[in-house]
């Protein structure tokens, strides 16, 4: 095995070479747990979506940040790089079958059921 | 590994992750251990980024007790041996399939928000994995790792944390290869354990027959090697039998008397306790398997004596070690030092923003559709523990099935949440997990 430090790691240690252990924080391990309050704000039933009710769901992960960065449900090729939408830049001419420089969700969301999504 | 020696480069230290957007601000310093095996493509080479739970875990758990290159031997389910317990070179590494990076959340580890930012801001469903992603993406870039196939492995909390950095990392154009999910908490309104007046615990029914049948206390109490067929059977009386019963004892508070034989054979559990408490949560069924006795959450394979209703042998049996090994381990085998202390685990649970997608608490299943509908040839593979009573195999299977992706993969291993801490069983994973990797390539 090599060793290789980082330059922040390095600087760290340069004024405290190679000391004792430090302390390490301990802490029990709860996994997965909520706290009292969140556990008793939990009462009411919902069974777990399924089918249309999930895909609809799965949908609406999606719209949420093509709606946040299109303007009136429109969404160009640089609104999506300035908003962080990789995704949808890359593959924007393929969307944008029209070839009109905009998309709407229902472009978005057809060329992704074309590629297999399991969408409604 | 074997007979063959690994030759690899071990990196530990700091990197920022940055705000999306045109600012590139700053965000948070996250601290990791990254693996990676020389002489080999960087480009071409999987990555694997590694990260427990909690919410508010240090990633130590799957770091040095699972696929890493050293780990430490807990002899688990048998964790009588001298402690801290031994650190030793891992036969079972990944490394020969994968590079891998251990990362730690925001207030773990020596991970820690930027100024004006604070921990406190990125301990949220959302902003954790926000910030994640962030993590994630300067770490491909900084490393040259973008064309890589990038794999995502995540336990517990980290497996809603995944589902969600999935779907954000696709959704930002960093197409991952595939997802690991070790005993995921995919829905927290499906588990009973987080509410048990209104969640059905069918899903714990079968770990608690192979909990009794490890204690020898059930009838039929198989072996470990019976144990599969048996769980077959026990996942159909759950589904047919007792979640319907369940269902009516949650509405109406009657045990039917019928079942309660049956239910006292199959967990060695008292009639008595199943007719006041049918729907059966774990903090009951381990504080009363047997008089004296306290069995584990994480490995209800495992015993104590009895205590606090909420402790956990299972846990606080392998803590003190895997507390101790870490700070030796930064700072004499990685010759990694800082003034301050590693933080095992933060105390972030308390003030968690758990919401997420309109609920209260986090359903990430949606998400993780969401990212298999960016790319199709996403892979999945869910290990699951026959003996874990903190996220039961049955519910996660169950959450799985919701989606009803042909890209999904489950196994079940004899052992609790950690399946990795059971020797066998992580000769057993080790083998799936190469194989898994080998066809998402």
């Amino acid at each position: 095995m090599r060793l290789r430090l980082l330059l922040l790691a390095a600087a760290m240690t340069s004024a405290n070479a190679f000391a004792q252990a430090p302390t390490v924080r301990y802490g029990e391990l709860c996994d997965p747990c909520v706290p009292p309050a969140v556990r008793k704000s939990l009462s009411v039933q919902r069974e777990p979506s399924q089918g249309a009710a999930l895909r609809a769901e799965v949908e609406s992960r999606l719209r949420g940040p093509f709606d946040t960065a299109a303007r009136d449900g429109l969404l160009t090729r640089e609104q999506a790089q300035a908003a962080g939408l990789g995704f949808i830049a890359r593959n924007f001419d393929a969307i944008d079958r029209q070839g009109s420089g905009a998309i709407r969700f229902e472009d978005y969301k057809r060329f992704l059921k074309e590629r297999g999504a399991a969408l409604d | 590994m074997g007979a063959t020696t690994l030759q690899y480069t071990a990196t530990a230290g700091h990197l920022t992750a940055l705000f999306p957007g045109a600012s590139r601000q700053p965000e948070a310093s996250f601290f990791y251990v990254a693996y990676t095996l020389d002489g080999q493509a960087p480009s071409t080479r999987p990555i694997t980024f590694f990260y427990n739970g909690g919410p508010g875990s240090a990633s130590v758990w799957l770091h040095l007790g699972s696929f890493g290159p050293r780990r430490i031997a807990t002899g688990a389910p048998d964790l009588s041996g001298p402690q801290p317990f031994p650190l030793v070179d891992n036969a079972e590494t990944l490394l020969d399939v994968t590079d891998m990076v251990f990362v730690d959340a925001i207030g773990t580890g020596y991970s820690e928000a930027i100024a004006p930012q604070t921990n406190g801001a990125f301990w949220g469903v959302d902003n954790d994995a926000a910030v994640f992603r962030d993590f994630v993406m300067r770490y491909l870039d900084v490393n040259s790792r973008n064309t890589s196939p990038k794999y995502l492995y995540g336990e517990s909390y980290g497996g809603p944390r995944s589902a969600i950095l999935a779907s954000l990392l696709e959704s930002a154009g960093v197409q991952l290869a595939g997802v690991v999910l070790q005993s995921p908490a995919m829905n927290y309104l499906s588990n009973c354990d987080i509410r048990e007046n209104s969640t059905n615990c069918y899903g714990f029914l079968p770990s608690y027959a192979a909990a009794g049948a490890w204690a020898g206390l059930a009838t039929p109490s198989p072996g470990p090697a019976q144990l599969p067929d048996y769980m077959v059977q026990m996942r159909s009386y759950a589904k047919t039998t007792y979640l319907p019963a369940a269902a009516t004892f949650l509405s109406t508070a009657l045990a039917p008397d019928a079942l309660l034989g049956p239910l006292q054979g199959f967990t060695g559990l008292q009639a008595s306790l199943w007719r006041a408490r049918f729907n059966m949560g774990p903090t009951i069924f381990r504080n009363n398997l047997k008089p004296g006795t306290q069995y584990g959450r994480y490995d209800a394979r495992v015993t104590g004596p009895p205590a606090a209703s909420d402790n956990d042998p299972s846990s606080s049996l392998i803590t003190p070690s895997f507390t101790t090994r870490i700070g030796e381990y930064l700072v004499n085998e990685l010759r990694y030092t800082t003034q301050t202390g590693y933080v095992m685990s933060a105390d972030s649970v308390g003030v968690w923003d758990f919401r997420h997608g309109n609920l209260p608490v986090p359903d990430s299943i949606p998400d993780l559709g969401a990212a298999l509908a960016m790319n199709p040839g996403l892979k999945v593979l869910v290990l699951t523990g026959y003996h874990d009573v903190a996220t039961p195999f049955l519910t996660t299977e169950d959450d799985m099935a919701r989606l009803s992706s042909a890209n999904i993969t489950v196994r079940n291993y004899i052992g609790g949440h950690m399946t990795y801490l059971t020797d066998d069983s992580r000769v057993r994973q080790k083998a799936d997990l190469a194989a898994w990797y080998r066809g998402t390539r």
